[in-house]
C-alpha cells in the first residue's frame, strides 16, 4: 500500500506542470493570431493581403 | 570437448562488441583526439589551424575573463540541478504514489514538453514572462507590479529556461528510484517514532540516491555546456563556457582555444564524476 503524497508536493507539482505548459499554452493561441504592424501583438489581426515575409498589409 | 562448450559459451562474444567500440572509437575517441591536438595549436592569420604545438591556449584559458564565465557557468548548471532536483524529487513521489491512471497521465505530461523543439519552448518562456506576456499583463492588472518586470536578458530568464528544459531530465530517473522504493520501511520509520521529515532524510532519500545522481549527472552534464537557451533567454548580458566555445568556433575562427576550453569542460565533468564516484566507493 503507498502512502498519500502530502499537500504540499502536490502544490509543487501543480506548479511545476503550469509552468512546463505555459509557454505551450501560449504558442497554440499565438498561432491563431496575427503579426501586428509593430511586431508581436496578438491583439492586432489585421485584414489586408498576405504579403511574401508572412505579414499582412494595414 | 565437454569441458571446452561451456568455456566457449561464458566466452564473452566479441563479434557483437564491434560496432559498439567502432562506434566510441570512430564518434567519440578519435573527434576527441583530434580536439586535443588542436588544443595545442595554433590559430592561422585566416582562422585555420597552425600545427605549431605548445599550452599557450591553455594558459590563456587561465585568464580571470575565461576563469571568470567558466565559474558563472558552473554556479548556473550546479542551480539549475538543485531547483530541478527540489522541484523534480516532489514530483516524482507524487507520480510514484498516484493511482496507476494517474501515474499514466503525469508520465505522458511529463515527457509531452520533448514533443517541441527546445528552441521553440526557449522563445515561448520569452513571450509568456516578457514585458508584454500575459504573465506581465496580469500582474500589472490587478495591481501587483506598476511597471513591467523585466524578464528578458536576465539571469533568472535563463535559469528558468533551463529548469523548464531539464526538469523532466531529473524527473523521470528520480521517478524510477521511488516507485522501486518499498513504501512500508516509510511506515516502519514512523512506527519507531520518526518525524516525517527524519524519515525522508533518513530512509527515503538515501534509498533513493541512485536516483538523485542519474538525474543529477543528466541535468548538470548538459547544462553546462548549454549555449542556445543563454543565448536566446539571457541575450549578451549572459556569457557561458558554452557560448563562449561556440563563439570560438563559428565567430572568432579560433579554433585551437575553443578545442582548449572544451578539453577543460570535458575534464571538470569528468573530474567531478570521478570524485563523487571515489566517495561513493569509500562510504560502501
Amino acid at each position: 500500500m503507498r502512502p498519500k503524497a502530502p499537500l504540499s508536493a502536490k502544490i509543487v507539482t501543480l506548479i511545476a506542470f503550469s509552468v512546463l505548459y505555459l509557454p505551450l499554452l501560449a504558442l497554440v493561441v499565438y498561432s491563431f493570431a496575427a503579426v501586428g504592424p509593430e511586431g508581436l501583438d496578438p491583439g492586432v489581426v489585421p485584414k489586408g493581403p498576405l504579403q511574401p515575409s508572412g505579414a499582412r498589409c494595414v | 570437448m565437454g569441458s571446452s562448450a561451456p568455456a566457449r559459451a561464458s566466452r564473452p562474444p566479441l563479434l557483437l562488441l564491434l560496432p559498439g567500440v567502432g562506434w566510441f572509437l570512430w564518434f567519440l575517441l578519435i573527434p576527441l583526439a583530434i580536439v586535443a591536438v588542436y588544443s595545442l595549436a595554433q590559430k592561422g592569420t585566416y582562422g585555420g589551424v597552425v600545427y605549431e604545438l605548445s599550452w599557450t591556449n591553455y594558459q590563456r584559458a587561465a585568464d580571470w575573463i575565461y576563469l571568470r564565465i567558466l565559474f558563472n557557468s558552473l554556479r548556473l548548471a550546479a542551480f539549475t540541478t538543485v531547483s530541478c532536483l527540489l522541484i523534480g524529487f516532489p514530483m516524482a513521489y507524487v507520480m510514484a504514489t498516484a493511482s496507476p491512471r494517474v501515474r499514466s497521465l503525469l508520465l505522458i505530461l511529463v515527457v509531452i514538453p520533448f514533443w517541441t523543439n527546445f528552441v521553440v519552448r526557449a522563445y515561448a518562456i520569452k513571450v509568456v514572462f516578457g514585458e508584454q506576456g500575459p504573465i506581465n499583463q496580469l500582474a500589472m492588472g490587478i495591481g501587483l507590479l506598476k511597471e513591467p518586470f523585466q524578464f528578458a536578458n536576465t539571469e533568472f530568464a535563463v535559469w528558468l529556461g533551463m529548469v523548464t528544459n531539464y526538469l523532466p531530465f531529473m524527473v523521470l530517473p528520480l521517478y524510477v528510484a521511488i516507485d522501486k522504493f518499498e513504501f512500508s520501511l516509510l511506515e516502519a520509520a514512523r512506527d519507531l517514532g520518526a518525524s516525517p521529515i527524519r524519515a525522508f532524510f533518513r530512509v527515503l532519500l538515501p534509498l533513493t540516491k541512485q536516483g538523485v545522481i542519474s538525474g543529477s549527472i543528466f541535468v548538470f552534464t548538459p547544462a553546462l555546456g548549454e549555449f542556445v537557451i543563454p543565448d536566446l533567454l539571457g541575450g549578451s548580458r549572459t556569457m557561458l563556457i558554452g557560448n563562449l566555445i561556440t563563439d570560438q568556433f563559428l565567430k572568432t575562427r579560433d579554433w585551437p582555444f575553443g578545442s582548449a576550453l572544451s578539453l577543460i569542460v570535458i575534464l571538470i565533468v569528468m573530474a567531478s564524476l570521478a570524485i563523487y564516484l571515489r566517495m561513493e566507493a569509500k562510504e560502501s
